[in-house]
């Protein structure tokens, strides 16, 4: 039998440290986050947009009360300690598994960057801070944030006494996790790397408002520019439904404008970006042609006798494109990768019944150009407040 | 192909503006050329950038290579079998290393061009030479990297070679007065890489004048100042300490990749400014690659006729510096001279600038 409080202890150093379970969305998870928000508001995040876009989110009632969802037929309780093992190249992603695992009920060790990332101490010191408060003692005590560098002992041991393991991040890692055991009635979430791209039906875009065009591409700059085109959702491919050589120009024509505008390039950034495009000339079978606006944009036709796509990444601005007539044309791409796909000018019916008319593997969010990046509770497929939490029927 | 024996009877440092660019840019744009025949991957890119090779070439036309490249690809415009020599080098930022790959012809070409351009320093007799590092071929495993490649080339010019760093990596007092003690009436060689300069005669040595005396002691250093970056040293300070503690009045900085190992820039006498030389040039350009006038600081851009087994005569560097001027250097040599600021640096921010 294992002893799980000395195994706590080694882990937390802190004696106190028990797993607690709660209800999903009660009461002191969601003003935690509210305090959260509002003491990270107080830092000086100005330079850095995922921790403003964390701050807002932290106040968003479809995040905070989605609780409504559930159904009144059961009670539901968190599943016990989990443990959240995060990707040591992104720095937010951390605080919102976190959050999941806080908001499903749960005490959390959750193992944090190794990398160092200015935006990650913020994080954290601002938790600290909201958990020196008097009311957050038993939070205190059931959550833990940890730091290592791929020592595979200390997750076995955090891994052996867990109620459900969370894993983000590439194959290699979460096959390499995978290898370590986990309690029988434990449960495991996967988040794994993934791919996504645009659909934009040039016939529902009218080439005389340009108001409209000025907002698709803003909307379109911010999924794919703000975490530099590398998170999961940010698209690499754009679908042109309705050929219209005109529109598309000026489609690229505007978002070039915001980029210039609001896109922080630096030398860095520009050199990595042009290294990864010579990469993919090399690489790719399919080149065909370029464009470049400048540094700002890179734009790749690749040939006709296109297949898979999964590999035709992007990285700061970086994207290929290809026309198709209709959108029954995408089932070939859409593989297990795929992950979310944003769009222009299509109907939620018509992409319902795109959906379960071809039984795809892949896709799991098809959501409007403009909230690609946007995170919730629904992720890869899984209700995760559901997921880490249980189900007790009573009747 | 061309021949670089062509080029290479007369100084590197004595060509105007007009005559260089005439030579440089006909020999280059033959190299180019070589280069898109015999490398399916160069071809490859310059082919699907669209960027046609013309008649009437500007330098600044060519495609460059990022540097990071080198360590995606084997790259190589010669058979594999012909390759004698695999120079890695890890820079200092990666994990992963740099792989050049050298014919006979490349390799042999390299030192020639190498000994032309350090005649400018050390004259055409070989002299004494102390090299502030240890012996690396008294390391196991020979491999070559490309800190072993520098030591062992550069050593070739000179002679009765005295490596003062143990095995231990400290100063061998004895071994260095028993040379100083031969050496230090007439000219001889001062060789290492900027920081170990800085570390092993500079920061915390008991090696001070008068007791050894440097004073007909010519330095050279290269391979970049992040090493120094704590101690916020740059050059001008380097020289004067230098001049001060061991009284060394020839101090010659020198920049180079390991991708275009040969044509190395050197300092002129005491003007503090890296020069081209007739097998090399440069350019500045900006976060849009856009070239910059002479002093903007941008991104530095390299070329070399040097490079012939593998296609690195344009190169895409990580560095930041600036051009100063061209021909009109106070120290006499002719060609661009520049400065270089160091790598650029990850900025903090990422993305954009706001969020809605």
């Amino acid at each position: 039998m294992l002893d799980k409080k000395k195994i706590l202890y080694k882990i937390t150093e802190n004696k106190n440290f028990s797993i607690k379970i709660f209800e999903p969305y009660n009461n002191k998870s969601v003003q935690f986050i509210k305090d959260f928000s509002n003491e990270l508001k107080k830092k000086n995040i100005k330079k850095y947009p995922d921790l403003i876009y964390l701050m807002f989110w932290c106040t968003n009632k479809k995040i905070l009360e989605a609780k409504k969802n559930f159904s009144e037929n059961y009670i539901r309780l968190g599943r016990g300690l989990i443990f959240h093992i995060c990707p040591s190249n992104v720095p937010t992603n951390f605080v919102y598994s976190f959050f999941f695992g806080l908001l499903s009920g749960n005490s959390n060790i959750v193992k944090i960057p190794s990398k160092s990332f200015t935006e990650k101490d913020i994080i954290l010191n601002t938790i600290n801070d909201v958990l020196k408060k008097k009311k957050y003692l038993s939070l205190k005590n059931s959550n833990f944030f940890i730091e290592y560098n791929q020592n595979i002992e200390t997750t076995k041991t955090i891994s052996s006494i867990c109620d459900a393991r969370v894993i983000w991040g590439g194959d290699n890692t979460i096959n390499t996790v995978r290898e370590t055991w986990i309690p029988e009635r434990s449960i495991e979430l996967t988040f794994s790397d993934r791919y996504s791209f645009s659909v934009i039906n040039l016939n529902k875009l009218d080439r005389n408002n340009l108001d409209e065009i000025k907002k698709l591409t803003k909307n379109f700059f911010y999924d794919s520019y703000m975490m530099n085109q590398s998170a999961c959702n940010s698209p690499h491919f754009i679908f042109w439904i309705g050929r219209n050589e005109r529109l598309k120009k000026s489609f690229w024509f505007e978002l070039n404008k915001i980029v210039n505008k609001k896109f922080i390039l630096d030398e860095k950034i520009a050199v990595d970006k042009y290294t990864h495009l010579i990469q993919n000339t090399i690489n790719q079978k399919n080149f065909n042609k370029l464009k470049m606006f400048k540094n700002n944009i890179y734009i790749i036709d690749p040939n006709k006798n296109l297949k898979n796509i999964e590999n035709m990444r992007g990285k700061s601005g970086t994207f290929f494109q290809k026309n198709i007539i209709n959108l029954d044309e995408l089932k070939k791409y859409i593989t297990k990768k795929c992950q979310t796909i944003t769009y222009y000018g299509l109907e939620k019916n018509e992409i319902k019944s795109f959906i379960l008319k071809n039984n795809l593997f892949g896709v799991d969010r098809v959501v409007p150009i403009g909230q690609g990046l946007e995170i919730g509770s629904i992720w890869d497929g899984y209700d995760i407040i559901k997921s880490l939490s249980r189900i007790i029927h009573v009747e | 192909m061309y021949n670089i024996d062509d080029i290479i009877k007369s100084n590197p440092f004595s060509y105007k503006k007009s005559n260089k660019k005439k030579i440089f840019n006909k020999y280059f744009s033959e190299l180019d050329k070589y280069h898109y025949k015999n490398c399916k991957d160069y071809r490859k890119v310059v082919d699907n950038l669209g960027t046609k090779i013309k008649k009437d070439d500007k330098l600044k036309d060519f495609t460059m290579i990022p540097i990071n490249l080198f360590k995606i690809f084997d790259l190589l415009s010669v058979d594999k079998g012909k390759i004698v020599k695999k120079v890695f080098s890890s820079g200092t930022s990666g994990q992963n290393l740099s792989k050049i790959f050298l014919d006979r012809i490349n390799s042999k070409n390299q030192m020639k061009v190498l000994s032309k351009i350090l005649e400018n320093i050390f004259g055409k007799e070989r002299l004494p030479m102390i090299i502030v590092d240890k012996d690396p071929r008294h390391n196991a495993k020979l491999d070559f990297n490309a800190k072993t490649a520098a030591i062992l080339g550069f050593s070739l010019f000179g002679k009765n070679h005295c490596y003062i760093l143990n095995n231990k990596e400290n100063v061998d007092i004895n071994l260095l007065k028993n040379f100083l003690k031969k050496y230090d009436s007439k000219k001889f060689i001062i060789f290492g890489f900027t920081g170990q300069i800085f570390k092993y005669l500079l920061k915390k040595s008991n090696i001070k004048y008068p007791s050894f005396n440097f004073k007909n002691g010519i330095l050279l250093h290269g391979g970049g100042w992040k090493k120094l970056e704590k101690f916020k040293i740059n050059n001008i300070e380097f020289k004067k300490k230098l001049n001060k503690k061991l009284k060394i009045r020839k101090v010659y900085n020198y920049y180079g990749l390991v991708e275009q190992t040969g044509s190395i820039f050197i300092e002129g006498k005491n003007c503090g400014y890296l020069h081209t030389s007739i097998f090399s040039d440069l350019l500045i350009r900006d976060k849009n690659f856009k070239v910059l006038k002479n002093n903007e600081k941008g991104l530095i851009q390299l070329f070399s006729l040097l490079p012939t087994s593998y296609p690195g005569h344009n190169i895409l560097t990580e560095d930041i510096g600036e051009i100063k001027g061209e021909d009109d250097c106070k120290c006499g040599l002719k060609g661009k001279y520049f400065l270089v600021h160091g790598r650029i640096k990850r900025s903090e921010v990422r993305g954009c600038s706001d969020v809605r």
